[in-house]
């Protein structure tokens, strides 16, 4: 069978959106569903999320504001999320009480609430979609696992469009035996949406590019960002969902383009392109 | 029907479950009828709590690996590593044995810069939900603090096996609860159709841990017939009260049909289809549209008209909620249909394996279209009125299957269904 020495596909970024939140900030965003809810969500519906589902609907909704996406499409949208260690606080607080108290302290909500799934399952019941939904990753290399999860499957499936949440605290909590935090951790999260069928105006691209012969192979997870045209320096030594909140907050203000590039295993190589600021931004100018 | 030369087959199988650890023992005690679980009694904090669970026992080192270093990993590596093992080698690849006493690094070449596997990019996706969870519940467990270092380096389970086997291909870990695994498939599925890699590593994988059966008990979603175990999984009976746990891991090898030269082919992986409640965090929705979808989309995707469905593999998990609304959304597809075609649920024997579900489950339906016989629902002794399907209770019901769907439904309103064909 002859392969192309090469595969590759693109799909247009419609818009993105980026928040962060503190601890404090976090417990004010519990108490606020976002405008495009479903009329009978219950208020309290996110009062047992996890930091990073709080601010994963916080993303999903500035990037639904800025960039005017149509939300009769957007709910149609497959919602891939791809948290960071979700649920330190909770599991570290859990420990703590098991000790001391056994199973009648362990909340029901531990496991709903604070897994891998919990991210997109809470988006996908706010959003009211009946698109699929995943979690992607939930370790260090969440950024790289959630684009490349994202794109196999919008490539694989015949979707109009989709949504990726890269949520992450930075830096991860510090806590104490009760659980109680002794640092000042911060939850980020990045919401990318995609659009297949041109329901909004791209902003940018997301694409992936693999090598098929084995010569090609690659065998590192080297990265490459910068926001033209200067490239920026990045701090830490791994690509990061809160360093991708900075670089994009960054773009959206300076009105600079942003360019990603991350190379993973076997030759994969993935591409992210956010070319302007939202019409929200431009009309605010 | 599409030609199944064309697609993604399964050339090999690795298991560690309640049902036994390699697959003819498997097998042998799916269609037997025979239940895993037995009573667990944790102690902790003081508290007493008994449940019924379906435990597998603990993997043996591979032949020339370190048995000492194998024994010193955490269970759930050891249950995945055992699983990529042997899936590995049921396809006829080469498996080094890898150096467990330390980690290769993730920006490390790996040692062999032919292949060491015969393949050169074999690529794993790994369903599991809770994994960080479990991690640091094991870690305190051992008298770690990883969960309050809040170090931010946590690598995956699927990172870990993959750099310690050298696979050159991606990692990935997907999760939709105890959908999970499904996704697993139909990622590693995509990504040999779009040449990502050359062969794929697919499943999930459970452990059970003491604040993992806290916490379902306390949502009230266990049997508590801790009195007769072997009786407490009970899907689509009137008497159930609630699902077993069940722990373990499966893998399957998938390859391109038309590279897998040779070799055994257990079946093709045709379709694939998945939708979202979007109605409750831990509830199934009472409509049954959305996992209707999801059944009607992985026909669609294999090309396979309701008529030419011979088994099904059921989520059913014996909770009263689940169970009724599968059996509405499997009478929403199959309408007149539904009454040929046999259903059942393999959980009735090995419990509910979350996010290794429908890894396990997709064996039982390897299972079925190798043997031509379908697995019973064990103690479904007084069917619930309100599942009124083609149920095969207690014992193995020898069918003509060249078809089989396996449901898999989990938390946040997931709903996934896969499809698997008879091999040619």
């Amino acid at each position: 069978m002859d392969l192309p020495a090469e595969v590759g596909f693109a799909v247009p970024l419609a818009g993105w959106g980026v928040a962060w939140a503190d601890l404090p900030e976090v417990a004010a965003l519990r108490r606020v569903l976002p405008a495009w809810a479903p009329a009978q969500t219950p208020a309290h519906f996110l009062k047992h999320a996890d930091e990073q589902t709080v601010v994963a609907v916080a993303a999903v909704d500035r990037a639904i504001r800025q960039w005017e996406l149509p939300l009769e499409a957007v709910r149609q949208w497959p919602i891939v999320a791809a948290p960071q260690c979700v649920g330190r606080i909770a599991g570290a607080a859990t420990l703590g009480r098991f000790a001391r108290g056994g199973a009648p302290t362990v909340s029901p909500h531990l496991i709903p609430q604070h897994s891998l799934h919990s991210v997109s399952g809470a988006l996908s019941i706010l959003l009211g979609s009946r698109a699929p939904n995943l979690g992607i990753s939930g370790g260090a290399g969440a950024v790289e696992e959630g684009l490349l999860g994202l794109l196999t499957l919008v490539a694989g499936w015949n979707v109009p469009g989709a949504w990726l949440v890269g949520t992450a605290m930075e830096p991860e909590p510090q806590l104490t035996d009760e659980g109680q935090c002794v640092n000042q951790p911060r939850a980020w999260a990045v919401a990318l949406a995609l659009d297949r069928q041109g329901a909004a105006a791209a902003c940018g691209q997301l694409g992936l590019h693999a090598a098929r012969h084995p010569s090609a192979i690659l065998w590192s997870g080297a990265k490459e960002t910068s926001a033209d045209p200067a490239p920026a320096a990045l701090a830490v030594a791994g690509p990061r969902w809160a360093e991708l909140t900075r670089q994009l907050e960054a773009a959206q203000h300076s009105g600079r383009p942003l360019q990603a590039a991350w190379t993973l295993s076997a030759g994969v190589r993935i591409e992210l392109a956010a070319a302007c600021p939202s019409r929200a931004a431009r009309a605010a100018a | 029907m599409a030609n199944a030369t064309a697609g993604v087959v399964i050339t090999g199988v690795g298991l560690v479950t309640p049902l036994g650890n390699d697959y003819p023992t498997f097998a042998a005690n799916l269609l037997a009828g025979t239940s895993a679980a037995r009573v667990l009694v944790d102690r902790d904090g003081g508290v007493e709590l008994a449940l019924p669970v379906c435990q597998a026992e603990d993997p043996v080192a591979p032949a020339g690996w370190d048995a000492a270093a194998f024994a010193a990993l955490p269970r759930s590596q050891r249950l995945v590593l055992a699983c990529c093992h042997a899936a590995l080698e049921d396809a006829g690849l080469a498996v080094p044995p890898p150096d467990l006493t330390s980690l290769p690094d993730a920006s490390s070449k790996p040692p062999h810069r032919s292949p060491p596997h015969g393949l050169p990019r074999i690529g794993l996706v790994l369903g599991s939900g809770g994994e960080m969870l479990r991690r640091w519940e094991g870690d305190w467990m051992q008298g770690g603090r990883e969960v309050f270092e809040g170090r931010g380096d946590e690598q995956t389970l699927a990172e870990l096996t993959g750099r310690r086997l050298g696979l050159a291909g991606p990692r990935l870990t997907v999760a939709a609860a105890c959908a999970s695994a499904n996704y697993a498939i139909e990622v590693g599925r995509r990504w040999i159709e779009q040449g990502l890699v050359d062969g794929c590593l697919v499943g999930g994988v459970e452990t059970l841990t003491a604040i993992c059966r806290a916490a379902f008990y306390n949502l009230r979603a266990l049997s508590r017939r801790t009195d007769d175990p072997q009786r407490a999984s009970r899907p689509f009976d009137r008497d159930r009260d609630g699902f077993v746990m069940g722990e373990g891991a499966a893998i399957l090898m998938l390859q391109r049909a038309d590279a897998a030269r040779g070799q055994r082919i257990y079946a093709e992986v045709a379709g694939f289809g998945a939708s979202s409640d979007a109605s409750h965090m831990i509830i199934p929705s009472n409509d049954p549209a959305p996992a209707a979808e999801a059944i009607r989309a992985a026909l669609r995707d294999a090309d396979v008209e309701f008529a030419e469905v011979d088994y099904i593999n059921a989520h059913a998990t014996s909770t009263p909620v689940g169970d009724r609304a599968e059996a509405r959304a499997l009478a929403e597809v199959f309408g007149t249909a539904l009454p040929q075609i046999p259903v059942s649920s393999t959980k009735s024997m090995t419990g509910h394996l979350l996010s290794a579900a429908a890894a396990v489950e997709a064996l039982a339906c390897l299972v079925a279209l190798e043997r031509q016989q379908v697995p019973p629902t064990i103690n479904l002794e007084h069917p619930d009125p309100e599942c009124a399907l083609r149920h095969v209770p207690q014992q193995a019901l020898p069918h003509a299957i060249d078809v089989a769907i396996s449901n898999s439904f989990g938390f946040g309103g997931s709903n996934t269904t896969l499809v698997l064909r008879k091999a040619a």
